[in-house]
């Protein structure tokens, strides 16, 4: 028998090509040069995750391995529901989650709550000291406040969906043009575009007062 | 710089508006990943796609997950390179490697090692370590053949040939079950350094394209994973190519079958 499965990678289709790379080392083809494949077209990938999460270039070259060894010991049982990439990005999550798990064990000693600590997790959660000094509801410019804002989420849902759904995200959930044209799956030009009618639509239909500049913002896509 | 309206009251309006969401749940219930994959890589169906994009504006679990994987599938130039050379790709391989093929030795240790146990008596101790040592003879011979069966490489896996009197499209359609090999015999006036397989589909659309090498008995042959083609007629067209050139070499009808 020749050398079965033995190819070149077409380069323009990683996740085709990792997928290939997935089922000739399950049926057992030249599992270790595969294996080494798959390493070189996504190891880099992975060592970028952890020195984005902060990792120093030795930890993350640590935690690479590990995730590649977890690659390699759990392999088998990967079924293809989702596409590779998306299986080892859940892998190296668990080994980043993992790896601050142990660092916080580690560390849970002595650690004191401040009363002004706010932030958690990129979400911000009320301190003690702020839900002390959370005024009494009730004042008429508040009434008046809470009735617009209810006009507003009424507006809202009179936009066209994807509209409404580019102002939600920057306007509510605070992302960025390029997060919402990922999470879209649009070009950042409609999600100006949409923003653009958005706000004006808005305007038009709460009576706020419209400017006739320009916002300048974001510098940053 | 935004092409935004200034407006500041809805401004305000929007900020009031966040801070009441703020505290709001993510939904209970969530597409998956297989499903977010598919949304990612545009495979979802179409009719899927709105479903999915109300959820991301919802969850922000969800939404969390799939900009990390944009992020995660970002082209290199975007990633911090960290000065990682090639090079040490190369040494962290081998450093895997060492890894991966010290694990089944130290599993196979780990599950012989024993703690020290006091023992009733020596003649207990003789015959319990006389059972054990039979049993252990008996687990390591079929751990040993086991171990052998799982490093060889898998035989029962058949294959399709594509004859090179088949090279012609009113020869028929070959039907080819996936996963399978591809074996396609070749017949060249001239010898190519590089053989290039495409896969058209019904209506002509260029669908997949290998780059093989041919094997000494004059054949090509390739792997066709599970997952890689929907079933149906395709037309595989066998090239010869070198440098710029090309040379095609034959034509085949094949019928893929999950």
């Amino acid at each position: 028998m020749g050398r079965m499965g033995s190819f070149e990678l077409s380069l323009n289709k990683p996740e085709e090509s990792s997928l290939r790379l997935v089922e000739l080392i399950q049926v057992n083809v030249e599992r270790d040069r595969n294996f080494q494949r798959l390493f070189d077209l996504h190891w880099r990938r992975v060592f970028s995750y952890f020195s984005r999460k902060g990792f120093s270039q030795e930890e993350s070259k640590d935690l690479t391995q590990e995730t590649f060894f977890r690659v390699f010991k759990g392999l088998d049982g990967f079924r293809g529901d989702s596409s590779f990439e998306w299986w080892l990005k859940g892998i190296a999550e668990s080994t980043y989650k993992n790896e601050i798990r142990k660092r916080r064990t580690e560390k849970r000693k002595g650690i004191e709550q401040s009363i002004d600590a706010p932030v958690t997790n990129g979400t911000r959660s009320q301190s003690p000291k702020e839900t002390l000094a959370s005024p009494e509801p009730g004042s008429l410019e508040e009434v008046v406040d809470r009735e617009q804002v209810k006009a507003l989420r009424a507006a809202l849902q009179e936009l066209p969906p994807q509209m409404r759904q580019c102002c939600i995200l920057r306007y509510l959930k605070g992302l960025k043009y390029q997060e919402i044209a990922e999470v879209m799956q649009i070009s950042i030009e409609t999600v100006k575009a949409h923003l653009f009618q958005g706000r004006k639509r808005l305007a038009s239909m709460l009576g706020t007062t419209k400017g006739t500049g320009k916002k300048g913002g974001e510098d940053e896509t | 710089v935004t092409d935004e309206p200034i407006d500041p009251e809805l401004d305000r309006l929007f900020d009031l508006l966040a801070e009441e969401e703020r505290g709001e749940p993510d939904p209970v219930e969530h597409p998956g990943a297989a499903t977010l994959s598919a949304y990612y890589a545009h495979t979802l169906p179409a009719d899927q796609v709105p479903r999915v994009q109300e959820h991301l504006v919802a969850c922000g679990q969800c939404r969390a997950q799939l900009l990390e994987h944009s992020q995660f599938m970002g082209s290199p130039t975007e990633e911090p390179e960290d000065n990682v050379s090639s090079f040490e790709g190369v040494a962290e391989w081998r450093r895997l490697k060492e890894r991966m093929d010290r694990e089944p030795r130290e599993l196979y240790q780990g599950r012989n090692t024993h703690k020290d146990r006091p023992l009733r008596s020596w003649g207990t101790g003789n015959s319990v370590a006389a059972v054990l040592a039979v049993a252990f003879v008996g687990v390591s011979l079929y751990a040993g053949s086991l171990l052998r069966e799982l490093k060889q490489p898998v035989t029962n896996m058949g294959s399709e040939t594509l004859l090179a009197s088949q090279r012609s499209l009113s020869t028929g359609s070959k039907v080819v079950r996936l996963p399978n090999f591809l074996v396609i015999e070749v017949q060249a006036t001239r010898p190519f350094p590089k053989y290039q397989i495409d896969f058209e589909d019904s209506r002509g659309t260029l669908v997949e394209t290998f780059n093989d090498n041919i094997e000494e008995d004059g054949t090509i042959k390739t792997f066709l994973p599970r997952r890689f083609l929907k079933p149906g007629n395709y037309r595989v067209i066998v090239s010869g190519v070198k440098g710029d050139s090309r040379e095609q070499l034959g034509t085949y009808n094949v019928h893929i079958v999950p």
